[in-house]
């Protein structure tokens, strides 16, 4: 009896100690879901804060377009390490620019601008359909590789500001773009190695109308 | 006259001594020990990365030992070890994995060694003392682009996935399929890893179209995986319907896509990211310390159109 006795006291300690000092915790999976989700790098929140606190306040920075072009046709090399970047170890030059041009054409995916205003050559390319790649992720500069331990990161980011230029800019271009009036633009291009530097293909990052035809 | 004849003999010894060693192009002083820790030799554009970093550290004047991991991170871990207890100077890494590499990384930095990691990445920032990789995302935004102009808006293809450990895997995946995603007429009918290994991607691939047989392409992660999958469509009698895209360069996949027997790939230049490894542990070596963390390498797209100028894992000269 007084075994008996000895050992339900035991198991009461035992249940009080491990009711404060638990060996395991019960959590639901959504819980444990969320707060693995939480701790994971959220890229559409990551472009849209690099959007707005950083990307649109450095407008100002872009070099003038048709100043870029008339040096790329007088000296390629030199107008590419003046006004270009480039990353690592590449043959192309990203660029970050400012112009005003007339809609000479419009078609399916893009809006053609001459930068003249007597023009009608082709300068610029204004992509109004999707968009790939890293051009706006890296032309201005603003982001470093080096700040990002997983470049899945990095590269998702590029797709989500993609997106951005997507859902915001482009309608607005879509809207504007008609034959004879006059826009300006601000944005991202990339230059291949042998590539033809016109029309330079621009992806905008913010597109006004400048004057009505 | 007697100081002019033994001005000529001093001359003459110094000719005698020196210049034959010069004219023969010997290299200079071994100088210490770098070690080439590659993830695999069982893949050719491995073996180039490898030989070409190893070639560069011996033209530095360094011995230069190559250690082959094996796609298995206990292997690489127990290949630090043994750098690490052996007194070498630096080591030039490509990684089995972008998280299970990062420990062996950290070993190498606490022992005062530096790491230079080539190709493929690992996940941490302040362990290695640069990154220099390819930028996977990009050339594969550039292959989903000419994927759609190639095989059209509408079709079924597979993917053949590398490791799943590894960044690359996904940064080729994702950047493809940011492009191709966008036609919702090109159904993806499977997606598979063969572990970027050949005889894998030819083994997946046969079993995938015993299910898929009317599949229109093939987008593979690399090249080895891009000719076993070669292999397989050959074996099967439709290598000339399904169009076949890889990634990395490798010379047999740039002579097949001269062939016209492959679509295209992403040239990776192997050789220009060893070099660039061997001379940055040389600069280590001797004082320099400001490396950027990660330094992209551009990818570019070989297809029938411009696969004149690439050759021998790289540009032509």
């Amino acid at each position: 009896m007084k075994r008996a006795l000895l050992v339900i006291v035991a198991l009461a300690l035992l249940a009080g100690f491990f009711r404060l000092v638990p060996l395991f915790h019960m959590v639901p999976l959504r819980q444990t879901r969320q707060a693995a989700a939480a701790g994971e790098f959220n890229a559409t929140h990551a472009a849209q804060t690099f959007w707005d606190e950083q990307l649109l306040k450095s407008l100002a920075r872009a070099a003038d377009a048709h100043q870029v072009l008339s040096a790329l046709a007088t000296d390629a090399a030199k107008a590419r390490a003046q006004y270009g970047r480039t990353l690592g170890i590449s043959t192309s030059t990203l660029f970050f620019l400012s112009g005003t041009g007339r809609v000479v054409a419009v078609k399916k995916n893009t809006v053609a601008l001459a930068l003249s205003p007597e023009g009608e050559t082709v300068d610029v390319l204004l992509p109004t359909g999707r968009l790939f790649g890293n051009t706006v992720r890296d032309a201005t500069g603003l982001l470093d590789a080096s700040a990002f331990p997983n470049s899945q990161n990095f590269n998702d980011l590029s797709t989500e500001l993609n997106h951005l230029v997507e859902n915001t800019v482009l309608p607005q271009l879509r809207e504007l773009a008609k034959p004879g009036v006059v826009i300006s633009f601000t944005g991202c291009a990339e230059l291949e190695e042998d590539a033809d530097v016109k029309p330079l293909k621009i992806i905008p990052l913010a597109v006004r109308l400048a004057a009505a035809p | 006259m007697k100081k002019f004849l033994l001005l000529c003999l001093v001359l003459a010894a110094t000719l005698l001594t020196v210049a034959p060693r010069a004219l023969a192009g010997d290299p200079p002083a071994v100088q210490g020990k770098i070690a080439v820790v590659v993830s695999t030799l069982n893949n050719p554009w491995f073996v180039v990365l490898a030989d070409t970093a190893r070639a560069r550290a011996q033209e530095l004047g360094y011995a230069a030992t190559v250690f082959d991991s094996q796609n298995d991170t206990a292997k690489e871990s127990a290949n630090f070890e043994n750098i690490i207890a052996s007194g070498y100077a630096a080591i030039i890494f490509n990684p089995t994995d972008a998280n299970g590499s990062i420990a062996s990384v950290a070993k190498a930095k606490a022992a005062g060694i530096p790491v230079f990691c080539i190709d493929r990445e690992i996940n941490s920032t302040n362990a290695a003392t640069a990154q220099m990789l390819s930028d996977s995302y990009s050339g594969c935004v550039k292959l989903g682009e000419y994927f759609v102009d190639q095989v059209g808006e509408t079709g079924k293809y597979v993917e053949l996935l590398g490791l799943v450990g590894d960044n690359n895997t996904w940064n080729r995946s994702k950047g493809f399929h940011s492009v191709v995603d966008s036609y919702p007429g090109l159904k993806m009918v499977a997606q598979q890893s063969a572990d970027f290994d050949r005889a894998k991607g030819l083994e997946v691939l046969e079993a995938i179209l015993q299910k898929n047989p009317d599949i229109n392409a093939v987008f593979c992660g690399n090249d080895a995986m891009a000719m076993g999958a070669y292999q397989a469509l050959v074996a099967a009698g439709k290598d000339k319907q399904v169009k076949i895209f890889g990634f990395d360069g490798a010379d047999d996949v740039v002579k097949l896509i001269a062939e016209g027997k492959i679509a295209a790939t992403g040239m990776q230049f192997p050789k220009k990211m060893a070099r660039q490894a061997a001379e940055f542990a040389d600069e280590y070596i001797h004082g320099k310390r400001d490396f950027p963390q990660k330094i992209p390498v551009a990818v570019e797209l070989v297809t029938p159109d411009n696969v004149a100028k690439y050759g021998n894992y790289g540009r032509k000269p």
